[in-house]
């Protein structure tokens, strides 16, 4: 007996794409813009939040999801300052995008101008899954090492901007921000880069407005549409 | 990235397309791994392997490792992607627009009659 051959070509991720697809699209139609915040352990990626969500006080409205393999600590950190909700994932090393509608839902599906989602830190696995962001942004801090982009391709490839945190730093370790930078846009040329210390507050204002504008510019139409919400609220 | 739960996930859809030939089974399933899909084909063989040991008719797999490619928009090209350099090869644009090797995919699968 000789089987038949029938072509498929079909994505295996295809079902997991589309779901992520038509999230990006709702909370875009509501002139949410949501930012996939990524990089390695201890990066800085929830003292810049902090940083942010303190910028941003009276001006922007803004929500976190937080992702972690244990304990509420980050949600903790960060409650002061921000409406947020911590993933616990139990061991799983990313964020999947079941999980993230539940921690939305958690935290009743807030109408606001910027919800991140802060991804477990790692630098592999996050890259291969779409939680429905407009915006991946990753965190390099200077202690991580200039040489991460280049070990880490896929992460800087499907990234829109590179944070290089933690720039206090500098003058005690040795990273080469533009060999860094160098290899990130080798990667992606289009990547848009930053520098900055949460700690020292610096760098945080640039960066702000570059999340700002990116809202106008992928999901402003929403925010003309919708008359009960004013852009400089 | 997770070849076991991606060797579930593919068992399910291989499970979903047998459902379309109700008199005939799945004998065998053709894959292709992109080298920046962040899959790694040796576990996915394994985890494969270990998922169809309850199967009752469990299916012969090849998996083919294939290279990233891109399409040059400004010279109109499509290359290889070769050490992560995302510049076109014949223009040195930086234009270039990924087309495969970035997913793995069930590209077909054989099937034949139940009585066989």
């Amino acid at each position: 007996m000789v089987g038949r051959t029938i072509v498929v070509r079909r994505d295996v991720q295809a079902e997991e794409k589309r779901e992520a697809d038509a999230e990006r699209d709702l909370l875009g139609s509501r002139g949410t813009l949501v930012v996939n915040l990524v990089s390695s352990p201890g990066a800085g990626k929830t003292s810049l939040l902090a940083e942010i969500a303190q910028y941003w006080h009276g001006r922007h409205s803004m929500a976190v999801l937080v992702g972690d393999i244990e304990t509420d600590r980050d949600a903790q950190r960060l409650a002061p300052f921000v409406p947020v909700t911590q993933l616990t994932t139990g061991g799983a090393c990313h964020l999947e995008l079941p999980l993230v509608y539940r921690g939305r839902m958690a935290l009743g599906d807030p109408q606001v101008d910027f919800l991140f989602i802060e991804n477990i830190g790692n630098l592999v696995c996050p890259a291969s899954h779409d939680l429905g962001e407009h915006l991946r942004v990753v965190l390099l801090s200077v202690t991580d090492g200039d040489d991460k982009p280049a070990k880490y391709p896929k992460m800087f490839r499907t990234s829109h901007a590179l944070i290089v945190s933690k720039c206090d730093l500098l003058n005690y370790v040795p990273f080469r921000t533009e060999e860094a930078i160098r290899d990130a846009r080798a990667i992606q040329p289009n990547l848009s880069c930053f520098e900055v210390s949460a700690l020292k507050r610096l760098g945080i204002s640039d960066l702000c407005r570059y999340l700002e504008s990116e809202r106008l510019r992928r999901v402003g139409s929403a925010i003309r549409e919708n008359s009960d919400e004013s852009i400089t609220t | 990235m997770h070849e076991l739960s991606l060797a579930r996930s593919i068992l399910r859809q291989v499970a979903e397309l047998s459902d379309e030939y109700s008199d005939q089974h799945i004998s065998a399933v053709e894959l292709e791994v992109g080298l920046m899909s962040g899959v790694d084909a040796d576990l996915l063989a394994i985890s494969l392997k270990q998922e169809q040991v309850d199967l009752k008719r469990p299916w012969e797999f090849t998996i083919k490792v294939v290279p990233v490619t891109a399409y040059c928009s400004s010279c109109q090209s499509e290359f290889q992607i070769d050490s992560h350099a995302f510049i076109c090869v014949r223009c040195g644009s930086t234009e270039v627009e990924v087309t495969g090797g970035d997913s793995v995919r069930i590209m077909s699968i054989t099937v034949e009659d139940l009585d066989s």
